[in-house]
């Protein structure tokens, strides 16, 4: 298990490489009038723009700008932020948690209604349950995440006044103010990952109810309840929980959406700030913590993959 | 040709056929793709006015309102002749961004999978590191930087699409490599060109064309989502996502201009998801059994 620990560590070593280099080639990617862009409204003449080449250190071979980026960033450095002359890494500490609570919010919302949903669906198919978790799944995929923000703000916010639609409150507010400003926003970006793991749900304990251990089960009298839940829910959870694992990444583009809509003060919202002006150091650090933090999850949905079906270990 | 083989492929045409209309929701999705595609075609002869058109004079005009079929926005232009001349943009989009990212996928696909070694290697590590960045963030970070436009939407969204495509034919081919036709392709002397692309490649484009189906409305969400944003498709021009990003600063004065350019991101997505499952049980038969 260890030997299999290891070479999955060893595996995400290159796609780190390959993710930061991707990252470090934004900068250069960007047209060559991206520099005078980025002075914005300081005047545009050769003296700045090339204080600007120095301090990105753009005037060195690429290699070793790619050195010094991958030396900087051991050490927690992300550079400086062109519009607030702060360090990048100081701005992502401060919001990162704000993301953080969302997601895990989001997919708790998503986990607690499509679950059962999926299982229900299943259990009684065909019946009017599961035509209304399959039409809801199916609205769930095809509605875009900031059109249901803003249909909800729309009617819980504007027209009957329930739920404060944008920011997290004060911060001496109180728990309950602060969930209530959480409801929609984790609604709107959990809402999705509901409608793929619901679909994902029926088909899997479906097709774990049609084999042969469930069969033998009900041949030896268990109560179908306990067939479900015990016998086949178990098994059919499996696929259920990796593709939450890889879908996890698509939870953190959507909270980019999901913060402008609601003013939501983490780093989606950064990240979208920083693209509006233009800020290459913050886009760069933003899509790295995403991107890490993705590969992160994705690392640990394996290992306790392996951890929860032997049989993996074997492959 | 002979006449049989003939025959066989025309009744395996008509049995897709049959197949999908048997599929009620994948008739219906059908019938409003026709409707929004029909509208796109001819938007000019279908939409009632300009969808440039201000009349400052008349904003937020309710639907219903004589002349304006769904209302005016905050400049007074006509809600319903924008979103027709909008379903241009987001089919255009979706069809575009999908057939870069088919091509260029199925092409790496089929090297990797046809030479395996280090060109397995190398497209497959690419494919994890492409897998490894959240989707959205990476357009946008690359947005960002090559600047908004229709023709940037189309680019980016397209190359960072491939991934999909390259996995999936990269699996197909390595399943077909050690079939006997090719093994007989090769013994007579084909070249790897020839094998890949005459002889691998059609066996493989059923599954590249029902993900195709299913990629559309992803692509268009994407490109809604982007110009919501403000890095996508940029006003005055009416792109779906771009009218609920200018209508969402109303949204305390006015809903009608958020509610109809949703809901036609909703419907043509809706509608794509609807074809792609019918199409996906008519031309797969297997894949079907294994998800009904």
């Amino acid at each position: 298990m260890g030997k299999y620990i290891v070479r999955r560590l060893l595996a995400t070593i290159p796609v780190l490489i390959g993710i930061t280099f991707v990252v470090f080639a934004m900068v250069s990617l960007a047209p060559g009038d991206a520099i005078k862009l980025m002075l914005g409204s300081e005047t545009v003449n050769a003296a700045n723009v090339e204080r600007l080449q120095k301090e990105l250190g753009l005037d060195r071979p690429w290699y070793e700008q790619y050195l010094r980026y991958m030396l900087g960033l051991l050490k927690g450095d992300m550079g400086r932020s062109i519009v607030y002359h702060r360090p990048v890494a100081d701005q992502i500490k401060e919001k990162i948690g704000n993301t953080v609570v969302l997601a895990i919010s989001s997919a708790i919302f998503a986990l607690v209604v499509s679950i059962p949903l999926g299982v229900l669906a299943a259990a009684k198919r065909r019946s009017w349950v599961d035509y209304a978790a399959t039409t809801l799944a199916m609205i769930g995929v095809s509605l875009p995440g900031f059109y249901l923000g803003l249909l909800m703000i729309l009617l819980f916010g504007v027209r009957l006044g329930w739920l404060p639609i944008r920011g997290m409150g004060a911060a001496d507010a109180g728990l309950w103010a602060y969930l209530r400003h959480l409801i929609m926003p984790s609604i709107t970006l959990g809402s999705a990952l509901a409608a793929i793991l619901t679909r994902l749900t029926r088909s899997s304990v479906l097709e774990a109810l049609s084999q042969d251990y469930v069969r033998t089960a009900r041949a030896k009298g268990v109560r179908e309840k306990i067939v479900l839940y015990k016998h086949a829910l178990r098994n059919a959870l499996l696929p259920v929980a990796t593709t939450f694992g890889l879908q996890f990444g698509s939870l953190l583009g959507g909270a980019v959406i999901t913060e402008t809509i609601f003013s939501w003060p983490g780093i989606g919202m950064l990240a979208v700030n920083a693209v509006k002006q233009r800020d290459i150091p913050v886009i760069q650090g933003t899509t790295l913590v995403f991107a890490l933090s993705f590969v992160l999850v994705t690392l640990a949905v394996d290992i306790l993959y392996m951890l929860i079906d032997p049989r993996i270990r074997y492959e | 040709m002979s006449r049989e083989a003939k025959g066989t492929i025309r009744s395996e045409f008509a049995h897709v056929v049959r197949v999908f209309f048997r599929h009620k929701l994948g008739v219906v999705g059908l019938v409003m793709l026709i409707m929004f595609a029909g509208a796109a075609a001819f938007a000019p002869a279908v939409a009632p006015r300009d969808p440039y058109e201000m009349d400052l004079a008349s904003p937020f005009l309710p639907p219903g309102s004589p002349g304006y079929i769904l209302g005016t926005d905050n400049y007074g232009r006509d809600i319903l002749s924008r979103l027709i001349y909008g379903s241009r943009i987001s089919l255009l989009i979706g069809i575009v961004v999908v057939s870069i990212a088919t091509v260029l996928g199925s092409v790496l696909g089929l090297f990797a999978g046809y030479y395996g070694g280090w060109v397995d290697n190398l497209v497959m590590r690419l494919v994890e590191v492409f897998y490894s960045f959240p989707f959205l963030i990476l357009v946008i970070g690359v947005m960002a930087i090559l600047g908004p436009s229709i023709f940037n939407v189309m680019l980016v969204l397209g190359l960072v699409s491939w991934p999909l495509y390259a996995r999936l034919v990269r699996a197909q081919v390595i399943a077909l490599k050690s079939e006997d036709f090719i093994k007989a392709a090769s013994a007579l002397g084909c070249s790897d060109t020839r094998i890949m692309f005459r002889h691998i490649l059609p066996n493989v484009l059923t599954p590249v064309i029902v993900s195709a189906t299913l990629g559309i409305p992803g692509a268009i969400l994407s490109s809604a989502s982007l110009g919501f944003l403000g890095f996508g498709v940029q006003p005055p021009t009416p792109e779906w996502g771009a009218m609920v990003s200018e209508a969402k600063d109303f949204i305390l004065l006015n809903s009608n201009m958020i509610i109809w350019p949703g809901m036609c991101i909703f419907l043509v997505v809706l509608s794509f998801n609807f074809v792609g499952d019918a199409l996906r049980d008519a031309l797969d038969p297997r894949l079907a059994k294994q998800l009904n």
